[in-house]
């Protein structure tokens, strides 16, 4: 697995109380979430980060949402 | 007749693990300790790697002998502590008695009329809970479930079937049986010494553990006479303590394992001040006062000589020292360093004399005799009153932006260090 911890832009979507990243766009690709397979949170002072552990086409990537600034990164990935 | 249910998560970390990471799953892993892949251990291994003996708390060539192919992946206890927080919410939604016994493991107690232990209502209630795991937080996150009469024997039940199991110890007729078909130290309280002294009297399995008088096991044992006593039968009275009304911590502390080994006074003392920072912070958080300071390092491996007890194959032992002072009650960061440092230059050239060059690998400092901080006179030096100013300040800075984003110059170059909750989840910060 590849930690890199590159800004993304990402399309979410709202559903209940919760926000789910539906697509993401990095190395010139745009990459559909299939599935979500774990969401946890961390803190740094006050700030509020949202982590997103996600699988698409048999890949891992893990996006991370500073909610504080508003901004998500690509923190880690594992592709074939 | 009493219900209780233990719920234990199945190779906790590594579940985790594989659920976040499905390109993980069904292999070999090993979660590493402290958030790092070096000086450190395996803290979880998955099923998989267990298959090939691998074990928690050890070494990471070790498991890498008993199993080339495993892959090591550094633990996340932000992940850990998430995925806690959601079993215990749905744990929560069946009944307030629940007992948070550590991070991947709790006893839960119901009432009404979910009937005896083994009654169906019960059953389906551990069977409901399963489900709702694998529906709401993960579809790979299994638990074990025993369910019982009391603690002692739900913890059992649930340690006989592993992966995924469900298993009723309806009574104490059931207990007996079980008991008189496990090992000694398969059973909660019972380890490798307490199993040893009994087995050095003769007893070897609960059946004969059931034929000693209470007077004999009082006079070997003390007063944990009467809990051997007791198990052997089956019988445990204790009740479920809720997260909320158990006791404060008794001692806080901290330690760090350093990425190499040292024995640079100026390096050892910028580690020591930052621990204590960590510590200092956590009381004045709590607002409370210690009084004894303990300190305590770790010597780094040293080759094995003749006659000296090997701990690792490899040739190399632990050595290390502690010890610990009184001071005026304080939660001031630069006193109880004072403190720390002193005791450490008194134990550390015991060290240096081993024939290692006073190399150290770890230390660590804890502040015990705890109480309450009592409202303080406005003192009339202003040194003092600008002194307490600065550090409610830093605080204040350090709780809004982060762990030393103000801090020391001192420390400014030193390595970085994070707090880990503890797996027994006593520190009550990380609030469930």
């Amino acid at each position: 697995m590849l930690e890199i911890s590159e800004p993304v832009n990402v399309w979410v979507f709202f559903k209940g109380n919760s926000i789910q990243p539906w697509c993401f766009f990095w190395n010139k690709r745009q990459i559909k979430v299939e599935k979500i397979n774990l969401v946890h949170t961390s803190k740094e002072g006050s700030n509020l980060f949202y982590h997103f552990s996600v699988s698409s086409g048999g890949n891992f990537y893990r996006l991370q949402f500073d909610a504080g600034k508003m901004k998500w990164t690509l923190e880690a990935v594992e592709e074939e | 007749m009493r219900t209780i249910l233990h719920i234990d998560f199945n190779s906790y970390f590594a579940t985790v693990e594989q659920q976040a990471n499905p390109r993980l799953r069904g292999k070999p892993i090993g979660v590493t300790g402290g958030d790092r892949m070096v000086r450190t251990v395996i803290e979880a291994a998955s099923v998989e790697a267990k298959r090939f003996g691998v074990k928690t708390g050890m070494q990471i060539w070790q498991a890498k002998q008993l199993c080339p192919q495993i892959i090591l992946v550094q633990g996340d206890c932000d992940k850990y502590l998430e995925t806690t927080k959601r079993f215990l919410a749905i744990l929560n939604s069946y009944s307030p008695y629940l007992e948070v016994f550590s991070i991947d493991e709790c006893f839960l107690e119901v009432t009404g009329d979910s009937g005896p232990p083994q009654g169906r209502g019960t059953v389906k209630m551990a069977q409901d809970i399963k489900s709702r795991i694998r529906n709401e937080i993960g579809e790979w996150i299994t638990c074990s479930i025993g369910i019982s009469y009391n603690k002692l024997m739900a913890k059992l039940a649930g340690s006989l079937y592993k992966p995924d199991g469900l298993v009723v110890i309806a009574d104490e007729q059931a207990a007996m049986w079980i008991l008189d078909r496990i090992e000694l130290d398969e059973i909660c309280g019972i380890g490798g010494r307490i199993k040893k002294r009994l087995n050095n009297m003769g007893i070897f399995n609960f059946a004969q553990l059931r034929k000693v008088p209470l007077e004999a096991l009082l006079a070997s044992f003390k007063s944990y006479g009467q809990i051997l006593y007791h198990m052997a039968r089956g019988i445990d009275e204790s009740p479920i303590v809720p997260f909320y009304e158990k006791e404060e911590v008794k001692s806080i502390g901290h330690r760090h394992t350093i990425d190499h080994d040292t024995n640079n006074p100026e390096e050892i003392k910028q580690i020591l001040l930052k621990l204590t920072e960590l510590v200092t912070r956590r009381l004045r958080a709590k607002k409370l006062v210690g009084k004894t300071i303990h300190c305590w390092y770790r010597a780094a491996f040293q080759m094995h000589t003749p006659g000296v007890e090997l701990n690792l194959h490899t040739g190399c032992v632990f050595t290390g020292d502690d010890m610990q002072a009184t001071i005026n009650p304080t939660q001031d960061g630069l006193e109880i360093f004072k403190a720390g440092w002193k005791i450490f230059n008194q134990i550390w050239p015991a060290c240096r004399q081993a024939g290692i060059g006073g190399k150290i690998r770890m230390i660590g400092v804890s502040v015990s005799n705890l109480r309450p901080q009592t409202p303080q006179n406005l003192s009339l030096l202003p040194e003092m009153n600008r002194q307490e100013t600065i550090i409610k300040t830093v605080d204040k800075i350090n709780d809004k932006y982060g762990e030393f984003t103000l801090q020391r110059g001192i420390l400014l170059d030193s390595s970085k260090m994070r707090r880990m909750p503890n797996p027994f989840l006593s520190d009550r910060r990380f609030k469930l």
